[in-house]
């Protein structure tokens, strides 16, 4: 079960150009493809014909053709054109799905359409700001979206899982503040004066003690922006060295999530090899993550019924995460099942 | 752990028969099997809201303070035991004693801390007819009363 009334990163900018691109959402398969004025369009990727996926045809003007039988669609939906006849039929139409490009990203609302609004996602300026550098990654994780959520909310992990990445000892030791804000959790450490760490030490020509600390913003159900970094002891945080994650987690189905990846900094941006070893340095942290995880999904389809995480304090933004994710879960089921009402209720950031 | 739960936040218990909303439990979530230690809910009165904590007192003991006006103060949770602040009315002001930190926490907001090491809380209350209760929980046992979720 997903929730399907938000906005879902789909793609890159850069990945959706005139030849279409598959893409599976929740479930749902839609083809991306951009019009001749450069206009991102979201379609389901199933003709309406006989079913074959439009992905795997080619862009005609604004429209998508069938490398079936080429039957034609709009950036509506509509049905444009049938080989072999004027008369286009009534039910020739395909689902299109808002759409909306932002700092690089490619969102898609899966839900219902008349409530998609865009103001609704979440800020993500910082891949895309010139004073910021940024490196990426886009992963296929072969685990529930669930886990991804758990794992960026308790970064204790850091400690064990990338111990001779990015993980120091003393992570764990510093305890969380947790709030929980509408639909938004965070989930905040701070390590007071400690070392700072080889990023910021060697690209910044730093040493001695600096407050180090991590911000998971979460979005539920689909963006978490980590705001990380160190500053002088004592000092506000907006002074110091800052690193900006924005973490797009799209569920493809059940045991499969698209990981949508953006680090930037807002110090060395003109290090040109501090920014090669973060790109390389970094896929080894992701690739971490996916293994264990993957391996985490494997444990949770053998674990008996009635077997149940132990979750302890540090968890509880884990905790608070998923009942917020329950209660969209279950404000569109409450919808759904009542159709003479308002069929659902958006995600809105703080809502 | 220190944990700040909004009124509007999402996922929130709804009002039992009695009208109380549990505000904040341990465990958090009982589906998991955990076995319930306590619990601290807010609900109208007569004369106007009331906080209370219930607990399993086999493990868990509380006191609780009502702070009101303009009071402002520190607060000690000693380590293993842990403290929940629910507004009644108007504004309260949580910090770290010695940091920047600070929250206006407000009627249906709560905000709970447990942990392994002493800790001490300032509480500001914003004025007028503002009042908020502090509960301290304790375990009955030497081991720290730790929060799950």
């Amino acid at each position: 079960m997903f929730v399907l009334n938000t906005w879902y990163v789909a793609a890159w900018s850069h990945e959706v150009a005139r030849q279409p691109v598959r893409r599976v959402i929740c479930e749902q398969p839609i083809v991306l493809f951009r019009t001749r004025a450069g206009a991102p369009v979201a379609l389901a990727d199933r003709c309406a014909h006989r079913a074959f996926p439009l992905s795997a045809g080619r862009c005609i003007d604004d429209s998508v053709e069938c490398g079936y039988h080429g039957f034609t669609y709009g950036p509506d939906g509509a049905c444009t054109k049938v080989p072999a006849q004027t008369t286009i039929p009534e039910r020739a139409r395909v689902r299109s799905y808002p759409i909306h490009e932002k700092d690089g990203w490619i969102w898609v609302w899966t839900g219902e359409a008349e409530l998609a609004d865009p103001a609704d996602i979440p800020d993500t300026h910082w891949m895309a700001d010139p004073e910021w550098a940024t490196v990426t990654h886009s992963v296929h994780f072969k685990c529930r979206a669930d886990l991804i959520h758990d794992n960026l909310l308790d970064l204790t992990h850091e400690s064990f899982l990338h111990k001779t990445t990015v993980g120091d000892d003393y992570i764990y030791e510093h305890g969380i503040t947790v709030e929980v804000e509408g639909n938004v959790v965070n989930v905040d450490r701070l390590m007071p004066s400690v070392e700072a760490p080889p990023l910021y030490a060697d690209t910044m020509n730093i040493s001695g003690n600096y407050d180090r600390f991590h911000c998971t913003e979460f979005f539920v159900p689909n963006l978490h922006v980590l705001h990380s970094g160190i500053t002088g002891e004592g000092r506000p945080r907006e002074e110091g060295y800052l690193i900006k994650v924005l973490n797009g987690i799209t569920p493809i189905d059940a045991e499969n999530a698209w990981y949508y990846y953006a680090f930037s900094r807002n110090f060395a941006i003109d290090n040109e090899t501090a920014t090669g070893q973060l790109k390389e340095g970094l896929a080894v942290v992701l690739k971490e993550d996916a293994e264990a995880l993957e391996a985490q999904e494997i444990g949770m389809q053998g674990r008996p019924a009635g077997e149940f995480d132990v979750l302890i304090a540090q968890d509880g933004g884990v905790a608070k995460a998923r009942r917020v994710m329950n209660a969209l879960l279950k404000q569109e089921q409450s919808a759904a099942a009542a159709p003479t009402a308002r069929r659902g209720v958006p995600v809105r950031a703080g809502s | 752990m220190w944990m700040l739960v909004r009124a509007n936040a999402l996922g929130r218990d709804e009002p039992g028969p009695d009208g109380r909303r549990v505000l904040a439990a341990c465990p958090d979530t009982a589906e998991r099997g955990d076995p319930w230690r306590w619990s601290v809910g807010l609900q109208d009165g007569p004369d106007g809201a009331v906080a209370t904590a219930t607990t399993d007192e086999t493990y868990v003991v509380h006191r609780d303070e009502l702070f009101a006006g303009r009071h402002t103060g520190t607060v000690v949770r000693p380590a293993g035991d842990v403290l929940v602040v629910a507004v009644l009315r108007g504004e309260a002001l949580v910090a770290v004693e010695d940091g920047p930190w600070e929250r206006w926490v407000r009627p249906g907001d709560v905000f709970v801390l447990e942990g392994e090491d002493d800790e001490l809380l300032r509480i500001s209350l914003a004025g007028g007819d503002s009042a908020a209760t502090v509960f301290v929980l304790s375990p009955t046992t030497p081991r720290a009363l730790r929060w799950v979720p």
